[in-house]
């Protein structure tokens, strides 16, 4: 019988090698019912990010009740399972072409856009970079 | 046809379709009902007799019935399976369905139900969803009625039993599925306006599944709340879903509504604010006379 996990407090990554700054990193937060849920960190010039809870919470509030039949409460609902993916080129321009759509109506983490075009003008030099997600 | 390097068809059934199911692809199960007996619902009804309940579903004269040849039919207990064996074949699925819908009238309370349907031929299987309606009719002559919503119809391709984890597996286009419906926020609404679909992928741009149903749009927010297990919608997109392959999700959990996924887009047909709630009346100012 599966039990509720406790959502992290703070999520971090690590990006190695060390990395120039500025990758984008997907947080999946997996779920045991219907839609994980996603979230995108940039690494640091050190190959670290860090999102408190109470921030993912936020953004996962708000994609739930914007999408009211795709989610369940991440409180309720989270498996305890999180990974963490180093963006590719196609994921990028799926993520700026998503922000077009949904700017304006939710919430994203601060110069996001900015950001996200940083990350797609590191092309392939991200290719080999691992990443590890500790919460 | 039939699980993947088997010849058998009702092999998901242990061989025995009429009376096994396997309504997760997993494994197959006793169905948890007794053939119909007669009782408190009456006699089975012979479907073949034209004068029942004053409507014959086979009756040639009513067009989208014309097709129809029945072979057999079997229907089990309040809950149950029912099956039907057709010397026509795929053509008459939905003259089936469809046929069906003109009992909706004689049914009581709804039940959700997978109905399961075989073909005379061994050559066709689908399922369908559907309601299941039972109890006692207003003329009294036709005691046990089924019924399918035709907006909750749902058929299944041949294979798709095969596919495990989900039960029938993708919906193939051709399931007569017109429109699905989504409740929504006034977000998603918005959006909906904007782009004319549905998104199918998230915030950060992460494909996701879609989930909507192919029931009717119920009238109230607070009814969609309740079937579908959601926050109280503020809007209902009804969507295209023609040529869209949907994964059949099975009741809510919690809840009375059926729900599919897909992760494709679906074109938006309408997006439909819910009436907001009535204004309560202000009663009259009284004028008091000052001295």
């Amino acid at each position: 019988m599966s039990t509720t996990q406790t959502f992290p407090k703070c999520v971090s990554i690590r990006v190695t090698p060390s990395s120039p700054p500025g990758i984008a990193v997907r947080l999946q937060f997996h779920m045991k019912r219907k839609n994980c849920f996603n979230y995108i960190v940039f690494a640091d010039s050190n190959g670290a990010a860090e999102v408190k809870s109470d921030k993912l919470l936020a953004v996962f509030d708000e994609e739930r009740s914007a999408f009211l039949m795709d989610y369940e409460n991440p409180r309720e609902v989270f498996s305890g399972k999180i990974t963490a993916k180093i963006l590719s080129v196609k994921e990028l321009e799926s993520a700026l072409a998503a922000y077009e759509v949904f700017r304006g109506k939710v919430s994203f983490p601060s110069d996001y856009a900015e950001h996200l075009k940083a990350a797609l003008g590191l092309g392939d030099r991200i290719g080999s970079h691992k990443v590890e997600v500790y919460a | 046809m039939g699980q993947a390097a088997s010849p058998s068809l009702y092999d998901f059934a242990g061989g025995d379709p009429v009376n096994y199911f396997d309504p997760t692809g997993r494994c197959s199960q006793k169905s948890n009902s007794q053939p119909f007996t007669p009782g408190p619902f009456g006699p089975l009804p012979n479907f073949n007799d034209p004068t029942i309940g004053g409507l014959n579903p086979f009756d040639p004269n009513l067009s989208a019935m014309q097709q129809i040849i029945a072979e057999n039919l079997q229907i089990y207990g309040p809950g149950a399976i029912a099956t039907a064996n057709f010397i026509a074949e795929q053509e008459a699925e939905y003259q089936f369905l469809y046929g069906w819908t003109a009992y909706n009238g004689f049914g009581q309370e709804p039940q959700t139900t997978v109905m399961q349907y075989y073909f005379g031929s061994g050559a066709q299987l689908g399922t369908g969803l559907g309601q299941l309606f039972y109890g006692n009719t207003t003329d009294g002559a036709f005691n046990t009625a089924l019924g399918l919503l035709g907006s909750a119809l749902t058929v299944l391709g041949a294979d798709s039993l095969a596919s495990p984890g989900s039960f029938g597996g993708p919906v193939s286009p051709e399931g007569n599925i017109g429109t699905v419906t989504r409740y929504v926020g006034p977000i998603e609404a918005q959006i909906a306006n904007e782009t004319g679909y549905i998104p199918n992928v998230d915030q950060f741009g992460v494909p996701k599944d879609v989930y909507v149903t192919p029931e009717a749009p119920v009238a109230t927010p607070g009814e969609a709340a309740s079937a579908y297990q959601i926050q109280t919608p503020t809007h209902v997109i009804v969507g295209d879903a023609s040529g869209i392959s949907f994964n059949y999700g099975g009741n809510v959990a919690g809840g009375t509504g059926i729900e599919m996924t897909t992760t494709s887009q679906i074109p938006v047909i309408s997006v439909t604010p819910f009436a907001a709630p009535a204004t309560p009346l202000v009663p009259p100012l009284t004028l008091v006379p000052t001295n």
